[in-house]
């Protein structure tokens, strides 16, 4: 199910995602690689990992989930 | 929620933020279980991926614009040996919702581990008082994790370098680390779900027993307790300090025998050589020329080393840089002509970047 949620991110998430998930890229360097802002690498890179861990979720224990839908 | 830290757990997961802002982030996490469990979720998103037995989506890398796609490094997982996809296979994501409950959440062993990745990478004069700030942070956590071994063995402060070193150079000591085989692979799990995974290939005895340790734990804690407890009683385990202790003497083992058998491969001059190259700054076109000749140097003398495709990568890099600084047509040209013979070679480790580097000339 994660690679279909990964999948569907948009594409610019995806590759940041990609880059820092798979090639370890640091911030700086995705930036360079994407040519983008560093502070778009973190928002992008924020927002793919929120939708993971949505699309993730429900796949975790019943225990954490609760507790995770806290608060 | 304003007070929660959310917004930043994706960028305090990646070690991307400022020492100020991660200790207050930390300080969170100690209070809120809420965000201490979103952490554990994202760093479980990253483990997941990880594991994910291709990475990208078919056509993904495809569809890149082709000035992307030539600026991506070569695919690091492709270092990674096929007894560690065995491995993670066979844990994959089903290991990872029973070691929620074993290594949960509290934020106080992730801290306590980035601590102790830096106080492994830093220079040794900070290791009795590790500093976040010291720490470069390009890389994060799991690149400084990799860059350990190398740089705990030697004297020459590599961590020291300023906030912003040049991206190439941490790149390639990056790169150098993946390409070291399995042990990359091996360090480069930081996360709080690392243990599935990572635990998996050095000693493979501890592995199953940990797994299914793990796994009836989460099983009894679903059985026997109401699911609201099961949190708790992972704080409990955290509190007494048990999970995180282990996990850092296992750290530790597994650092010590990655830096003995990197001891043994070295040449004793060639190491404190290397580190010399490393840590030089060059200022001017002139110094990152001289630099160039000397990595060049290094590499031919070393050419079997395990530094020598990381110096011709460096002597490369050396070259852009002097370029960069010189805005010269023949550095650019020079860095050209390397740049196809280092790609002409059957060793080449690093083509994708080089050509990345080329792409970037236009």
């Amino acid at each position: 199910m994660l690679d279909r949620a990964l999948g569907e991110l948009p594409a610019e998430q995806r590759a940041v995602f990609c880059l820092r998930v798979f090639e370890e890229l640091s911030y700086r360097e995705i930036a360079d690689a994407l040519g983008i802002e560093m502070g778009t690498v973190m928002s992008r890179l924020s927002r793919a990992r929120e939708k993971l861990r949505e699309a993730l979720t429900p796949y975790l224990a019943t225990a954490t989930r609760r507790a995770g839908s806290q608060p | 929620v304003s007070d929660h830290v959310l917004d930043r757990l994706s960028l305090y997961l990646d070690g991307e933020l400022a020492p100020a802002a991660r200790t207050e982030v930390e300080g969170h996490l100690r209070g809120c279980s809420a965000c201490a469990l979103h952490l554990e979720e994202l760093a479980a998103v990253d483990a997941a991926a990880r594991e994910l037995p291709v990475p990208a989506p078919p056509g993904y890398f495809d569809a890149l614009p082709a000035r992307v796609r030539a600026r991506l490094p070569a695919p690091r997982r492709r270092t990674v040996p096929v007894w560690v996809w065995a491995a993670a296979a066979g844990l994959a994501l089903a290991a990872l919702t029973p070691l929620m409950f074993r290594e949960t959440a509290s934020p106080v062993p992730e801290a306590m581990r980035t601590e102790e990745t830096e106080r492994v990478a830093a220079p040794a004069s900070t290791i009795a008082t590790p500093t976040p700030a010291e720490a470069p942070p390009l890389g994060g956590a799991r690149a400084k994790t990799r860059a350990a071994p190398k740089d705990a063995v030697a004297s020459k402060p590599v961590a020291s370098a300023p906030a912003a070193p040049p991206v190439l150079y941490e790149r390639a000591r990056e790169q150098a680390a993946a390409a070291r085989p399995a042990t990359g692979q091996i360090q480069k799990h930081n996360g709080p779900f690392a243990q599935a995974p990572a635990a998996a290939p050095p000693p493979p005895a501890p592995v199953p027993a940990q797994v299914s340790q793990a796994a009836a734990r989460a099983d009894e804690a679903r059985a026997g307790e109401a699911p609201e407890e099961a949190p708790a009683r992972a704080s409990k385990e955290v509190q007494t300090g048990a999970a995180p202790e282990g996990k850092l003497e296992r750290d530790q083992a597994r650092r010590g025998g990655l830096t003995d058998s990197i001891e043994l491969a070295q040449a004793p001059g060639e190491e404190a050589r290397y580190r010399g190259l490393r840590a030089r700054q060059p200022a001017s076109a002139d110094a990152a020329r001289k630099l160039h000749d000397d990595w060049a140097a290094f590499a031919k003398a070393h050419a079997d080393g395990p530094h020598a495709d990381e110096a011709r990568v460096r002597a490369l890099d050396a070259l852009l840089l002097a370029y960069h600084r010189s805005g010269e047509a023949r550095d650019r040209q020079r860095l050209r002509e390397e740049a196809a013979l280092y790609l002409q070679r059957s060793d080449a480790a690093q083509a994708l970047r080089v050509r990345a580097m080329l792409e970037g000339l236009h």
